[in-house]
């Protein structure tokens, strides 16, 4: 008891000091390695492909729903539509972010006829505060690569390298292909015992309504000769009741259809057969069928 | 002196919270400055009649016209920055009048921007720069540490957890409303806790809004913990006056009511207002039969159920749970299937709460005030803790500091 005093003395001024700074220096060090996953390859891909294409009338704009699960070279196949997909992961992280990428790309945009805008947002509350935190805080298409004092825990970091995989390599997507889609060919991340269900939709309050109609204005201005429609991207959609979910799509219609646009509300996927990583996320087979589907909706509304 | 001094907490705390949000919002701030200063200088020259329960009620009326959300503590944030901090600064002032204390000195501590984004409410704030800065920081940094431990270590990955308020049957609904509690307790608890030590650090004392509520033997003991500041409010403005006049039963009606009209105005909190009431009184009854076991057991149950009704102000999924039907465990598959820094988050949430009941009695706990979590060697147990699993699993809101 006699050198306790001391003990703690050096624990408080001592040890703990050091325990903040390591974890700062652990913080800064995350941050200096930060890694996009390849997401400005891609968007900078996206640029490249568009600037010999002057025959495109349709686009299909979201995030990584429209990435992973819908195909502008199956739609332009079955229709006599041409179309490219400029959906970005993350949705490009902020609308402002997105929205710029869009406005940057080499592409005629008064001959763009046919538009849809797959944005999963509606479909998870969680999703869409994050969202509105990112619009915020003016987040990058790269996400998030400030110096925050949170991340990844340490902990996962230690499991890492328990288990000899890089420490600050993330997953890698692939460079999309000529018309924009997600090249399955080139991507061996699917893992579907790692999806959850967990889905859970917006509640339409004021801020919601201020976003998607501000979003939707600033794609018919983008696109003001286009045929604007907005799509419920399809998920598992287990954890939501029939009844529930319809009353939720009925008010998200009548927001949508106030906007002057078109509502397309899509089925949910049947199993994680025809998923890749995610309940949004469909593999090479959920996204023919969904996009399918998209069509059929489209062109029989 | 005194203008000056809580001026100078009020300019820091406006630093501070601007640093904190990224965002400089000025209407925000100024607004409840105003807001009190036009109340204050009302009330100093027409000397209203019960204005403390206009002023009280006022967030119950917001809430009510759509203004503002209620209080469930889901991520609800009220998109009317001009309502900023309205609940607390209004019972404060509720407070201060009814103990003839509201003048132009407190002005600045009722409006301060930190109190008011996330609580206590400003029974008090006294200055207490005589103790030196090496004194403060010795006393109140290990507030900080622990605050900070259980608002972002153990709190933010549990909202990870919250897909389960869809899920209607007891096993689903039960399992939702103790995860819940934790993660009010640990949320709310942790940033008064760090409130508290950054006041205390600047050299100003505030209330300690929680005090160990699970080193409780009943529910009343559990309330004596709970967001203190508010129970003294309810104490000033309902309890002594109602129980002058009318049976214990009805004033703990009266203040359990008030207390659910002032989180909304919605059939959950009505209901969440009764049951408490009714309990709080039931365990005053089995505690004078000398039965000191019955409100023990009580109390687990009366906390959860207490919850499940708080959380959900969807009144038919709120109704569909309190049929308790079973339909399977399930729901432990899927709660297992959250991020694993969220079970751990959960881990350490219950084991703050089993310390806090285990060692109740033991002398560290007595004065409830988290001394067993603030030794040298506790804070460095959470700080290695800290530094293992804090991350950005999860949503990082102050359950009380939205409206």
């Amino acid at each position: 008891m006699l050198y306790m005093g001391n003990v703690n003395r050096i624990i408080f001024w001592l040890f703990l000091p050091i325990l903040l700074i390591f974890y700062i220096i652990l913080r800064v060090f995350v941050w200096q390695n930060y890694d996009d996953g390849g997401r400005q390859l891609i968007a900078e891909q996206h640029a490249l492909n568009l600037r010999d294409r002057d025959d495109i009338d349709c686009l299909i704009l979201g995030g990584s729903n429209a990435v992973f699960s819908l195909s502008a070279e199956q739609i332009s196949q079955q229709s006599s539509l041409t179309c490219y997909n400029i959906s970005l992961l993350n949705e490009g992280f902020s609308d402002e972010a997105y929205f710029d990428f869009i406005r940057n790309l080499p592409i005629e945009r008064m001959q763009i006829k046919t538009l849809v805008y797959s944005s999963v947002y509606p479909l998870s509350n969680k999703m869409f505060l994050e969202r509105l935190k990112s619009n915020q805080s003016h987040t990058g298409i790269r996400g998030e690569n400030a110096f925050t004092f949170t991340g990844r825990s340490l902990a996962s970091y230690l499991n890492k390298l328990r288990q000899s995989k890089p420490l600050f390599a993330s997953v890698q997507y692939p460079i999309p292909t000529p018309s924009g889609d997600f090249n399955f060919d080139d991507y061996d991340g699917c893992q579907q015992e790692k999806i959850r269900d967990e889905w859970i939709p917006v509640t339409i309050d004021e801020d919601f309504k201020r976003w998607l109609s501000e979003n939707l204005l600033t794609i018919s201005t983008l696109f003001p000769n286009a045929n604007i429609s907005f799509a419920v991207p399809s998920t598992l959609r287990s954890q939501v009741s029939e009844d529930d979910f319809a009353e939720f799509s009925d008010a998200l219609e009548f927001e949508v259809v106030s906007n002057s646009v078109n509502y397309i509300l899509q089925s949910s996927f049947s199993d994680v057969s025809v998923l890749c990583d995610g309940t949004h996320h469909a593999n090479a087979l959920g996204r023919e069928i969904r996009t399918s589907e998209l069509l059929d909706l489209m062109q029989n509304p | 002196m005194k203008y000056f001094q809580n001026s100078y907490a009020w300019v820091i705390a406006c630093i501070l919270l601007v640093v904190v949000s990224g965002s400089l919002e000025v209407e925000k701030l100024l607004v409840p400055l105003l807001a009190v200063l036009i109340v204050t200088f009302f009330n100093a020259i027409y000397h209203l009649p019960h204005l403390q329960y206009l002023l009280f009620f006022s967030i119950s009326v917001a809430s009510l016209l759509g203004f503002t959300e209620t209080l469930t503590g889901s991520h609800a944030e009220s998109s009317n920055v001009l309502l900023y901090g309205l609940s607390f600064y209004t019972a404060s002032m509720a407070y201060l009048i009814a103990q003839n204390k509201l003048n132009y000195q407190s002005v600045l501590s009722v409006s301060n921007p930190l109190l008011l984004s996330t609580g206590p409410i400003a029974l008090y704030f006294k200055c207490i720069s005589y103790k030196s800065l090496r004194q403060r920081i010795e006393y109140y940094v290990p507030f900080i540490i622990v605050g900070t431990f259980m608002f972002q270590v153990v709190g933010s990955p549990l909202t990870e957890f919250f897909f389960l308020i869809d899920k209607r049957d007891v096993v689903s609904s039960l399992t939702f409303a103790a995860i819940f509690e934790l993660f009010v307790y640990v949320n709310f608890c942790g940033l008064s806790l760090l409130i508290y030590g950054v006041f205390g650090v600047l050299g100003f004392r505030i209330p300690l809004n929680f005090r160990q509520p699970f080193s409780s033997n009943n529910i009343i003991d559990f309330w004596k913990g709970w967001h203190t500041s508010l129970s003294q409010v309810l104490k000033v403005l309902f309890y002594n006056p109602i129980r002058k006049k009318y049976s214990l039963l009805i004033a703990l009606l009266v203040v359990y009511v008030a207390s659910a009209i002032w989180h909304g105005v919605t059939f959950n909190f009505l209901l969440w207002g009764s049951f408490h009431a009714i309990f709080f009184w039931l365990t005053i009854k089995i505690l004078k039969q000398k039965n000191s076991l019955l409100p023990l057991l009580l109390l687990p149950i009366i906390i959860v159920i207490g919850r499940l009704i708080f959380a959900d102000s969807d009144t038919s999924r709120l109704l569909d749970k309190l049929k308790f039907s079973f339909d399977g465990f399930g729901v432990i598959d899927a709660a297992l299937d959250v991020p694993s820094n969220s079970l751990v988050s959960l881990l350490l949430g219950i084991l703050i709460v089993a310390c806090e009941f285990t060692f109740k009695k033991s002398k560290i706990m007595q004065k409830r005030n988290y001394k067993f979590m603030r030794t040298p060697v506790s804070l460095l147990i959470l700080c290695t803790l800290g530094i293992l699993f804090a991350s950005n699993v999860g949503i990082d809101y102050a359950v009380y500091g939205q409206r």
